[in-house]
């Protein structure tokens, strides 16, 4: 770790139980200082879209943390169009917990939330953040918004945090099967949130705004598309930290200019790349350690290994319908690649690897994340029947004191050395 | 024979196809199978409940999609071949969650009817409903969080001084009474509205309903289960224990028998504690003047060392013995309380009665009674400094936390669980692997440089962590240094930074360990006491039992 970080982390350790105040603002700073450099002083090994992509990433994590008057804390799997067409910023769990990550500061707020009883089990990302709000450091939101897909903690951990700051709260229940009754239930309780956030945020939901950020969402979509398609016969050099940062566009973001300036800027970075030769292309699923100096030296800028994508950059593709919006956000739900059983997530995966011309991919086991590991041996099965091969390789992407370094570090290359062995 | 494991599963369906059903706790002696099938970190129940099942050829089984884990083990199971239903449980329990499990419910009938070849009734189906209440008067323990094998519920009833209520994830379970219908809808409807209406599950997102499980006068304790690698319980016990003023206990469980002995004695303790809260004379110490000169010992069995404390009629330590336990415990313990006699000059039969403690503590046969490791410390930490209101106890395979009030009662208390992070074996590993004694790592670690942290709380990892550091050329002190932190670290973890209370005393093997004593000092910000010879403090405790029974 940057010894800065590292310093900077034991900072915030030493005053999150009495200056959880001060630790705010040190966290303000040092993310308006990382807000300078990457505006002004990007790495220049990043394409155009990898640095759009920081800059923007920042602000969003950034601004709720400087003004949390309407912002709400949802989970990633939200759809947010409807928050963007009432000015209402989000602030998200995967988002934040890698902002206090990059901050060395996410073993502080772990270990803040094991102390309160929280399981050691549990989701890292979702254990930062639950430690970020319950030591008081994060500032109080209007009200939480959440989906039960696609895992039990978006339940515990927003629950305790509606609690903790006796804030408003509402949950998207999404069943695993998808019918006309299941769409018209998930739908149903849309409609019923927009009745929560007019009553909450005294604002009134504009359907033309609406309509505005679905319309600017599908040209988003039809750009990732057409990348996508790109990509299977292109090399573009990619690292672990962007694709991290697609995480924003292709969730949250979706529905805002930034997302679909993003997405013109990806497709023209594409477009751009060189043609595919004897690199070996990796898809990744589940989030990814981007903190791992080890793993990210293998993959960041490699010119020999293509990050294609990590599979929550694909969980749903499919155009939204500006008539039906409440259908369609049902629909965005339901059909989720990281909802319902196993075989629909490695049916998408194996779809992508085929389409994307990957070698292998890597199938990431992410500490506390009980849908992915119990899905681990059925995924390798399904995939390796269809030769394409799996590494399971388990690690955490979020708390980097969770992890063998070694070891995750030998199996990745091993399983790289096969790969090469066999091209 | 149709299993199921949830409460909200519409087992009644199946008294409508005239089915026999079991609610399935299965423990599996290992998961050998489950290892090959599913990550080793899903929820252990979930591992339990493969392992079974495949293994028994357990069919046909219900679930619902009640967690994460049990959404992946229905895949699994369904992947091997095993005839597996499946209801999409919602979370909420409003009208138009009611109607989604509604169809599921309905969709089942269908389904179980063409696996079955038999035909719904109606009239089965209202006969089936019994009402299941817990009918218990007075004062009572409750046991809450997530489902527990037969056996420890078992347990726990024979053991308790008070009453014990069942209220699980899937001990509450009480219907009403079915509508006199014969129609299907209007049955269902009022089925599904029943079910979603019990006592909410921690799955669900209102769990409203829960808190008058804990709003109860007659609540005198609580002993909260939880599961290894489940997300949900350690929620739930965190609030509990924030605002109830009950005794509360918690434990964990795997669904394998091997941590069965260790809980056992975390309940007897409860149990103790519980009783001695009736009666607080017991944990009053009084030296009778007019006493003769009688002798009691108190025996140690732990899992390294077994130690044996002689006292006078006064309660003045006439000797004692440190030794390790070897291979037979029974044996370990005549020979450390030989050795206790020989050193006093005493005999057998002057010693007029023996109290036993630790793990082996059940296996010694010539003692009168036996008492767990935990009220022992707290009585011999009481003894030694009246002062005292954290104990840390760092033994040789396991650590605990245990909080006293003045009058030296156990107000509450942590152990570690199976991993040998922050105990003495941990220590022994790093010495290992530095090439050290453990002499060398009591106090290498005070001639620290360069601040270094061990990172893993894992021993396995963590020594290979210390393999590393000796790679990069550390220096020896720094490392030791770093493994002291460790440990202190683990200790606080255990603890909970609201819990510890000055004035501390660490007591147990470790506590010979200088370092590792200014290590948690550091953490604590405040003196620790060590006692003169901090490994007899459990058996001091047990010979001071002896002695005013």
């Amino acid at each position: 770790m940057n010894k800065i970080i590292k310093i900077f982390g034991q900072i915030v350790a030493a005053n999150i139980h009495y200056h959880p105040q001060r630790v705010l603002s040190l966290l303000n700073a040092a993310y308006a200082v990382s807000q300078l450099v990457v505006k002004y002083f990007p790495d220049q090994k990043l394409l155009p879209h990898q640095k759009y992509a920081a800059a923007i990433c920042n602000n969003v994590i950034r601004q709720p943390l400087k003004d949390a008057q309407d912002t709400a804390v949802v989970n990633i799997f939200l759809p947010c169009e409807l928050l963007h067409a009432m000015d209402i910023a989000p602030q998200f769990v995967e988002g934040l917990a890698g902002y206090l990550n990059g901050a060395g500061a996410e073993k502080a707020f772990i270990d803040f939330a094991e102390h309160s009883g929280i399981p050691k089990t549990y989701c890292s990302y979702h254990k930062t953040l639950l430690g970020a709000a319950l030591s008081g450091v994060l500032p109080k939101p209007s009200f939480v918004v959440n989906t039960t897909l696609a895992c039990d903690a978006n339940n515990l951990t927003f629950r305790t945090l509606a609690d903790y700051w006796k804030i408003p709260r509402f949950t998207i229940d999404v069943p695993n099967e998808y019918n006309d009754d299941t769409v018209e239930y998930v739908a149903h309780q849309f409609r019923a949130m927009v009745a929560f956030i007019e009553d909450v945020a005294d604002k009134k939901l504009d359907m033309e705004r609406l309509k505005t950020a679905i319309r600017s969402e599908n040209r988003s979509l039809s750009m990732y598309r057409a990348y996508f398609k790109e990509l299977s016969s292109k090399f573009m050099p990619n690292n672990l930290t962007s694709e991290m940062y697609k995480l924003f566009f292709t969730h949250i973001l979706l529905g805002t200019q930034q997302a679909e300036h993003y997405f013109k800027l990806l497709l023209y970075d594409v477009q751009n790349a060189a043609p595919s030769k004897d690199e070996i292309r990796i898809l990744w699923a589940h989030t990814l350690p981007y903190w791992q100096p080890s793993i990210a030296k293998v993959f960041n800028f490699s010119s020999k290994y293509q990050l294609l994508s990590c599979d929550l950059n694909f969980d749903y593709l499919i155009d939204m319908d500006e008539d039906h919006p409440y259908q369609s956000m049902a629909q965005k739900l339901l059909l989720n690649t990281m909802g319902g059983c196993t075989e629909r997530r490695a049916q998408k995966l194996l779809d992508m690897a085929i389409s994307l011309h990957a070698d292998g991919a890597i199938y990431f086991n992410h500490w506390g994340c009980k849908k992915t590991l119990g899905g681990a041996v059925l995924t390798k099965e399904m995939l390796e029947e269809q030769d394409i091969p799996v590494l399971m390789l388990d690690g955490d992407g979020c708390d980097r004191n969770n992890v063998n370094d070694g070891q995750m570090l030998t199996r990745l290359q091993a399983f790289l050395e096969i790969l090469e062995g066999s091209k | 024979m149709t299993y199921y494991i949830c409460k909200y599963t519409p087992v009644e369906i199946l008294d409508g196809f005239g089915e026999k059903y079991r609610l399935y706790n299965p423990v599996a002696q290992d998961c050998a199978r489950a290892d090959q099938l599913i990550h080793r970190n899903v929820c252990s129940f979930s591992r339990a409940l493969i392992e079974t099942c495949v293994k028994n050829n357990s069919n046909p089984i219900v679930l619902t999609s009640c967690c994460d884990s049990i959404q992946r083990t229905y895949d699994v199971l369904q992947a091997e071949g095993h005839k597996v239903f499946m209801l999409y449980l919602p979370h909420n329990s409003q009208h138009c969650s009611k109607l989604v499990y509604k169809e599921q419910i309905l969709k089942f009938i269908r389904d179980y009817a063409a696996y079955s070849g038999k035909k719904f009734s109606c009239a089965k189906f209202r006969a089936a409903f019994k009402q299941n209440s817990q009918s218990v008067v007075g004062g009572y323990i409750g046991v809450m969080g997530a489902r527990m094998g037969e056996k420890m519920l078992e347990f726990i009833k024979n053991t308790s001084p008070l009453a014990i209520r069942n209220n699980t994830c899937t001990g509450v379970r009480n219907l009403g009474n079915p509508p006199l219908t014969d129609d299907l809808e209007e049955l269902m409807d009022w089925y599904t509205d029943q079910l979603l209406s019990q006592t909410a599950c921690m799955r669900m997102t209102d769990i409203s309903s829960r808190r008058a499980l804990v709003d109860d006068p007659n609540l005198k304790g609580i002993i909260y289960n939880t599961v290894s690698f489940c997300d949900f319980y350690g929620f739930e016990y965190a609030h509990i224990k924030r605002s109830l003023d009950v005794p509360v206990l918690k434990i964990e469980t795997d669904y394998t028998p091997q941590v069965a002995a260790q809980l056992k004695t975390r309940l007897e303790a409860f149990f103790e504690n519980l009783k001695v809260g009736k009666n607080k004379r017991q944990f009053r110490y009084i030296t009778p003047k007019h006493f003769q000169q009688i002798y009691t010992a108190g025996i140690d069995s732990g899992s390294t060392s077994t130690n044996a404390v002689i006292l006078d009629s006064q309660q003045r330590i006439v000797s004692f013995s440190v030794l390790p336990t070897g291979a037979h415990v029974l044996q370990s313990a005549e020979k450390a309380f030989d050795s206790a006699l020989n050193k006093a000059g005493l005999s057998q039969n002057q010693i007029s009665r023996i109290v036993t403690t630790g793990y082996g503590r059940t296996n010694i046969d010539f003692c009168e009674k036996d008492v767990t490791e935990i009220t022992c410390h707290a009585i011999g930490a009481h003894f030694l400094n009246n002062a005292v209101r954290t104990v840390i106890d760092i033994g040789g395979q396991d650590s605990k936390v245990i909080h006293l009030d003045e009058d030296g009662k156990v107000l509450s208390f942590v152990m570690n669980d199976k991993c040998a992070a922050g105990t003495g074996r941990f220590l022994e590993m790093m010495a290992q692997s530095l090439g050290l004694t453990i002499q060398q790592m009591s106090t290498y670690g005070l001639k620290w440089e360069e601040q270094i942290t061990i990172s893993s709380m894992c021993s396995v990892f963590a020594q290979s962590e210390v393999v590393s550091l000796i790679a990069a050329d550390k220096k020896l002190e720094d490392i030791v240094h770093g493994i002291n932190q460790s440990v202190a670290s683990k200790v606080m973890a255990l603890g909970g930074r609201t819990g510890m209370k000055p004035e501390y005393m660490i007591t147990g093997g470790v506590a010979k360990n200088i370092g590792v004593v200014r290590a948690v000092e550091q953490r604590l910000g405040s003196k620790v006491i060590v006692p003169e010879q901090p490994e007899i403090c459990g058996a001091l405790g047990a010979a001071i039992i002896a002695s005013k029974d």
